[in-house]
């Protein structure tokens, strides 16, 4: 690689760690890092500098109500989720209840790997692929269908109406936003993803602001590896 | 976060306590205004609760990640609601001498000295430089954005990003003092 091609990337690295690289520029600038040694060394050395910005902002004191809020918040959600563990709350029915899924899940829990394909439909076109289950407590499982698919997603919890559950599709190291949905009352929800699925590394759930996002604002809460 | 990520509300406040000061800040400076910080921090941290906390360390430290995801939530909420400019300056310094020093505990004192340090390292960022950092990492705007509405060519602004990151790190390296 000419010492210009090194330019243009290293220019671009100081984007990339800003945010501010638009997702297609930011997905290719995974792929070159993957393969050039050199300016991942470089993308170590600067990050800090990234780092800082949020660090430097002027200082203030967030409101006390907003503690209480939140562990509010907090501690109602920790006691549905005791009262789930302890068997009190109602078992998620539908999807999950089949049991060649139910059987995989927990060979999957056990085996500790990172997704499996349940079987081929007969349509010869169609595949199931459960991931594995969240610390949240969350599964989803996928039917894929060529470039298309249906995600089925068990566990979850009821959002506040401010928020909304959002399909992604990753590609790379880029997540591109799939659909929108909610939990029905038993904790279940089924999403259509509808295209690029071809080369897609995995499908990911996360908690969105209403609306949904461009790019994820929050760790995934649960995902479907592909094998691409 | 083993503790978090196994749903102990006093993990999580402790958690809070830890990083609630600096999120609050950050989103504070990105959406300018109280209420929609104290929501975007809360989302933010709620969302994080809800995900079991899972956290991949070779990307940073909790800190960083945390920020990250606040950062990312008043992004998109400024998106929401375009047409409120987010602000450009570091000039924070005067508002924050407002505040009762007498108040903070030994941590967050010693944080907002470090913040101011690393404000005056920033103020010493030629102006050009410093803007288009602000606008990339505080306005969330790309850089094919920024170059529109400063109206100059696409490699200036990544050059700007560029050297003016360089020069930060490089005051990094040396200590602020």
């Amino acid at each position: 690689m000419s010492a210009q091609d090194h330019g243009r990337w290293q220019d671009e690295l100081s984007a990339y760690v800003l945010g501010s690289l638009d997702p297609a520029e930011s997905e290719e600038m995974e792929r070159h890092l993957e393969s050039c040694a050199e300016c991942r060394e470089r993308l170590l050395w600067l990050r800090p500098a990234a780092e800082l910005l949020p660090e430097s902002v002027e200082s203030r004191e967030p409101p006390p109500q907003l503690r209480e809020r939140l562990m509010a918040e907090v501690r109602a959600d920790a006691a549905r989720h005791r009262e789930v563990a302890s068997g009190g709350g109602r078992r998620p029915r539908g999807w999950l209840s089949r049991p060649a899924i139910a059987i995989a899940s927990v060979a999957l829990l056990a085996a500790g790997v990172a997704g499996y394909e349940l079987g081929t439909g007969g349509d010869g076109g169609t595949t199931t692929i459960t991931g594995p289950q969240a610390k949240s407590g969350a599964l989803a499982s996928l039917e894929r269908n060529g470039d298309s698919g249906t995600l089925q997603v068990s566990g979850l919890s009821q959002l506040p109406a401010s928020e909304v559950y959002q399909a992604w599709v990753q590609r790379g190291g880029h997540m591109e936003p799939s659909s929108l949905f909610a939990a029905r009352m038993d904790g279940t929800a089924t999403a259509a993803i509808p295209r690029h699925l071809d080369g897609a590394k995995a499908v990911a759930v996360t908690v969105e602001p209403r609306g949904g996002s461009r790019r994820p604002t929050s760790p995934p809460l649960v995902s479907v590896p592909l094998a691409g | 976060m083993p503790l978090i990520a196994d749903r102990d509300p006093e993990a999580f406040e402790v958690f809070y306590d830890r990083h609630g000061g600096a999120a609050y800040s950050l989103a504070y400076r990105i959406v300018g205004d109280r209420t929609t910080a104290e929501d975007v921090t809360q989302e933010a941290f709620l969302s994080i609760w809800r995900s079991g906390a899972r956290f991949d360390r070779t990307r940073g430290s909790v800190r960083s990640w945390t920020l990250g995801i606040v950062r990312n939530r008043a992004i998109d909420s400024l998106r929401r609601n375009a047409g409120k400019a987010p602000k450009l300056t570091f000039d924070d310094d005067s508002i924050l001498e407002q505040e009762a020093a007498a108040e903070l505990t030994d941590d967050e004192a010693l944080r907002r000295q470090e913040a101011a340090e690393l404000r005056g390292a920033l103020r010493e960022l030629p102006s050009d430089q410093a803007k288009v950092i602000q606008l990339a990492y505080y306005g969330g705007f790309s850089h094919s954005e920024i170059a529109k509405m400063l109206g100059m060519p696409l490699g200036t602004v990544k050059g700007r990003m560029r050297l003016g990151l360089e020069k930060i790190r490089t005051r990094m390296a040396e200590g602020f003092g």
